[in-house]
């Protein structure tokens, strides 16, 4: 050690003997300089011994720069050290917080054992070996009770060895800031240390890189040890999608996300159960390698449920790999009875042939099967006459369709706003050549998106007719019908009510010029649908239009409301339960969640807000729930899944982690491979600063020095001697 | 007028300045009667002063208005005026055969100015001598006046070379005590000598009540050092060298030879010597025509 300082390589030291070589060059060289006659050097002698001493100053000093350059580069290239203010914690008094990831995917098999495994072996050997600290806490990421420092490292090595593999998500980030925190906290020590064991897997760390804050705790070092190796075998299942409406004889599609996370192409077998069923052939499917553009891939399944009622099942891949937990995906749904659709027509007959009577038509679009029961179909609608709309009849429709009814009674009309804002259902109003505008202004203002003006248009075989000019083709009611736009303007009309819309109101269907066709708004619970023209070909074509069976089809399935999302969670998060039971009904209710194939059983009373959160979601799997205790009765479902993103086994490079969290401010951080190479990366680092750097580029700003100190003076271009005056010329 | 046969005469130059003369600010002595003032005062043209009479003055000279004002009797003085008798002193050592980017020498610039001024005296019935010296008197023509006096010059001029050393003092001392009579002394040199001993001698020739003029001759890269890369300059009269980085020197070097110049003005001003500063950039004839209009300025 010289001066406080230490080397990385000091035999280079061995340079600094070319700091000398100015000097020798001094010594050796002489300036063959040209000669040249003067008349006399009587004023140059003089000149000289006035400059002497500046001459003297001026010639040292550049030759100790050269020097200076000389064992700056020799010292340079030696990478001094300084030794830290700080050493590292070997041999020390300091702490440790020991954050050990059991998340899903360290369950991964991996050579010898689970990534867990590996990690549990390398936390055990900080708590024991001859660095182990003076205080610890164990941190796990998947559990809730937070930890103290202790030196009772016994306890904390048991701690490490029962650490539970769990299903969900390591909160890596979150976990990370509160052993900062907790070691922030302690002022016993003051060296500390944060160990992360993990497979650093990367949705996980890529959060922690996201994380603000950190920064604050920059003296407390961060050493990660990834426990998991690159080559694990694994295709697992990312995410499930139901699209659709869960509603009997409907067609519920399953989207299913694959990720490969295996170092080469893998091939998966995916099926569909459905109670335990499986649903038709697998689907055989190839992945590309993990990294590579398809390594992850979306299957679909399509399944009509038959009967309503509660349905489990899980979408699943058949064989085994690295990480089993992820090959299983499982759902939970309510699958409702047909949809109860209302079509109301006026009470007095309007004569009319049925190819041209609104109800007909809505009835046919509705239930193009006309009731046969052998044919599966989600819809059941009833024709009634306005004279029969009451509340009663309106307690049980899912939607009304209003089919040119003239006006409403109050009493109707009250009845009709009270199921759509607290119902929940849907009325669809159709208008035509009888309706009153000014009737449906003044007693369905309050649940209209429109109001109504005078109809115009002219009808007849010749009557010109106005075409529509957009859809809203992203809204559910026309979503992915057509791949081409222009498929969906193909309607023509006629006669229209000119309507004004009303804030809060969506415009689906536009005519040309910009009047509005088709509109919706949501006042509370339900929705109202206006259609400005006829439900008949009287005024348009619409009803004959390819939009029409869907769009009434769409409207009447999501009139209960949108896909059920509720019931399908991860493990653990959350539960919230809540059964459906008139308040009086709640007092003393408890609700049972059971999971089948097991023993488990949790008994939670229901809150005065009627409902319960379910916390028990550690194990995935089916779950089933009832209400006991209550004068009502109340059931349901719901599946608890893995979590998806940790599927994707592959790492996040610790190279990407250092970088980023050095960007953030966190100096100290060592991301390696084994904890006897994070350490020695902390303890080099720690040893000091490396300054070969500034060193290097201190002999440059010598270098430029010298140079300009060197040619101060040079002048642009050099004089040339005349022959003449040239001593050996003129001899 | 004929194209010269003479190295150092160009009639075409020298024919511009005909219309000055070299006159002698000063007394001088000579022993034709032309434009110069003698020191003697006898009964010539112009008057000088008055004396009183004295028995035996010849009362030709009386002055009879100053006898109405004063009833005293006073003989006229009378300046006479003389020929001149000038000495043009040519320095050929060693040193003066220097030129860097100049067009002529110091040494040819020097025989070129000596043959100028010769024709000149020479032309307004002055006589004049040439005196060629470096360590040593190289050749000494006596004053004359004639066509054949001027051919000698002339011839003489193309005759000298460059000598070697320089020892002007003592050369000077030389002359001034062999000049008998007073006269014109020119100095044409770059002075590289003594300051201290040079102006002694010139101090020798004050003495005799000579009046001197002195052209320095100067290289303009004597004075301006306009050299940039390491050089050994060699001394041309002693061969001596000396390796010298320019950049080091330049501003001590000019200096040094502005001391030295400025030594020279001001010693020959405090001795009523004339001096001209002579850079050899300048053509001969165009520093003699400023030098005899600003010399006859002076003299009005």
């Amino acid at each position: 050690m010289i001066l406080g300082l230490t080397f990385a390589t000091p035999l280079l030291l061995v340079g600094l003997l070319a700091a000398g070589i100015p000097f020798l060059l001094h010594l050796l060289s002489s300036v063959r300089a040209q000669e040249v006659y003067f008349p006399t050097l009587r004023f140059l002698e003089m000149s000289m011994e006035k400059t002497a001493r500046r001459r003297r100053i001026q010639h040292w000093l550049l030759l100790l720069l050269r020097a200076l350059l000389l064992a700056l580069l020799a010292v340079a290239v030696a990478e001094p050290i300084s030794e830290a203010t700080g050493g590292w914690l070997s041999g020390k008094n300091y702490a440790a917080v020991v954050v050990l990831d059991n998340s899903m995917s360290m369950s991964a098999k991996e050579a010898g054992g689970t990534r867990l495994s590996a990690a549990k072996a390398q936390a055990s050997r900080l708590l024991a070996g001859d660095d182990r600290p003076a205080l610890a806490a164990v941190l796990l990421t998947n559990a809730a009770a937070p930890p103290e420092l202790t030196g009772r490292l016994e306890e904390i090595r048991q701690r490490v060895s029962q650490a539970p593999a769990t299903h969900a998500r390591a909160p890596m980030a979150q976990k990370v800031a509160e052993a900062m925190d907790l070691l922030a906290a302690e002022t016993s020590v003051t060296q500390k240390a944060v160990y992360v064991f993990s497979d650093m897997q990367r949705a996980s760390f890529e959060e922690l890189l996201r994380h603000e804050g950190l920064d604050r705790h920059k003296d407390i070092h961060l050493l990660v040890v990834n426990t998991a190796s690159d080559a694990v075998e694994n295709v697992g299942i990312r995410s499930v999608e139901i699209d659709g409406q869960p509603v009997m004889h409907e067609t519920l599609t399953f989207i299913v996300t694959l990720t490969n996370s295996s170092p080469t192409d893998r091939e998966a077998l995916v099926g569909l159960r459905v109670e335990g069923r499986p649903t038709g052939q697998p689907v055989r499917t190839t992945l590309r390698a993990a990294g590579q553009e398809g390594a992850s891939r979306v299957v679909r399944f399509r399944h009509r449920f038959s009967q309503a009622g509660p349905v489990s099942g899980e979408v699943y891949i058949e064989g085994a790999d690295a990480l089993p937990a992820d090959n299983v995906r499982r759902f939970s749904l309510e699958i409702a009875g047909r949809i109860r659709a209302l079509i109301v027509r006026p009470d007095q007959e309007t004569g009319l042939p049925p190819a041209l009577d609104p109800a007909v038509c809505l009835r046919l679009a509705l239930d193009p099967f006309g009731g046969d029961a052998s044919i599966p179909w989600p819809v059941r609608p009833t024709v009634i006459s306005a004279g029969e709309l009451r509340p009663e009849t309106l307690a049980g429709a899912d939607i009304v369709f209003l089919a040119n009814i003239p006006s409403l009674s109050e009493v109707q009309a009250a009845a009709l706003s009270q199921y759509v804002r607290t119902g929940g259902g849907t009325a669809a109003i159709f208008l035509g050549p009888d309706v009153d505008a000014r009737a449906y202004n003044q007693r369905l203002s309050d649940i209209l998106p429109a109001v109504l003006r005078n109809a115009v248009g002219e009808v007849g075989p010749d009557a010109p007719a106005v075409g529509l000019e957009w859809v809203d083709f992203r809204h559910p009611y026309f979503e992915g019908l057509y791949a081409n736009p222009g498929d969906y303007l193909t309607a023509l009309v006629q006669r229209r009510f000119r309507v004004e819309p009303l804030a809060g109101a969506e415009t689906l269907l536009r005519l040309s010029g910009g009047e509005a066709l088709l509109l919706t708004r949501s006042p509370g619970e339900g929705a109202c649908v206006l259609c400005a023209t006829t439900a008949s070909p009287r005024w348009a074509n619409l009803t004959t239009n390819p939009i029409f069976l869907p769009m009434l089809l769409r409207m009447s399935l999501l009139s209960r409301g949108g896909p059920e999302a509720g019931r399908m969670h991860l493990a653990g998060s959350r539960v919230a339960i809540q059964p459906k039971l008139p308040p009086s009904a709640r007092s003393g209710a408890k609700v049972v969640v059971t999971r089948p194939g097991s023993e488990d059983s949790w008994t939670l009373p229901l809150g005065a807000d009627g409902r319960v959160v379910f916390t028990e979601t550690a194990q995935p799997g089916h779950y089933r729930w009832r209400v006991t205790g209550a004068d009502a009765e109340a059931a349901g479902a719901f599946a608890i899944n893995p979590s998806g993103e940790e599927t994707d086994l592959q790492p996040l490079p610790a190279e990407t982690l250092s970088a980023g969290l050095r960007r953030r401010g966190l100096g100290r951080v060592y991301a390696r491979e084994s904890l006897a190479a994070a350490s020695a990366a902390a303890a080099a680092d720690t040893r000091g600063r490396n300054w070969w750097d500034y060193l290097a580029v201190a002999a440059i700003l010598v270098l430029v020095i010298e140079a300009v100190a060197a040619n101060s003076i040079r002048r642009r271009g050099e004089q040339p001697i005349p022959a003449r005056l040239n001593p050996r010329v003129a001899a | 007028m004929a194209k010269s046969s003479y190295l150092y005469f160009e009639p075409d130059r020298v024919g511009r300045l005909r219309n000055l003369n070299l006159l002698a600010r000063h007394a001088v002595e000579g022993f034709i009667s032309g434009l110069h003032r003698s020191p003697h005062r006898g009964f010539s043209v112009e008057f000088s002063e008055h004396r009183e009479y004295s028995p035996g003055d010849d009362i030709r000279h009386l002055d009879w208005v100053a006898y109405a004002r004063s009833d005293r009797y006073y003989i006229k003085q009378y300046e006479q005026e003389t020929n001149l008798r000038a000495y043009i002193l040519l320095d050929v050592s060693g040193s003066m055969n220097y030129r860097y980017e100049a067009q002529l020498t110091k040494f040819s610039y020097g025989c070129f100015l000596a043959a100028c001024l010769s024709y000149l005296m020479c032309r307004q019935q002055d006589v004049v001598g040439m005196i060629a010296f470096d360590d040593r008197v190289r050749f000494h023509l006596p004053p004359g006046s004639t066509p054949a006096h001027m051919d000698r010059i002339f011839r003489r001029l193309e005759t000298v070379k460059p000598g070697k050393r320089t020892a002007i003092a003592p050369t000077f001392h030389q002359l001034a005590a062999s000049i008998a009579k007073r006269g014109l002394v020119i100095v044409i040199s770059d002075l590289y000598d003594d300051p201290k001993e040079i102006i002694r001698a010139l101090q020798h020739f004050v003495y005799k009540k000579h009046q001197i003029i002195v052209f320095q001759l100067m290289d303009p890269a004597e004075l301006d050092f306009p050299f940039r890369k390491i050089l050994s300059f060699v001394d041309m009269e002693t061969g001596q060298k000396l390796q010298v980085d320019p950049r080091h020197v330049k501003d001590a070097y000019r200096a040094e030879i502005r001391a030295f110049v400025d030594r020279y003005r001001k010693e020959c001003s405090d001795r009523n010597i004339e001096y001209a500063l002579t850079p050899t950039s300048t053509p001969y004839d165009q520093m003699l025509l400023s030098y005899l209009a600003r010399r006859k300025a002076l003299r009005r």
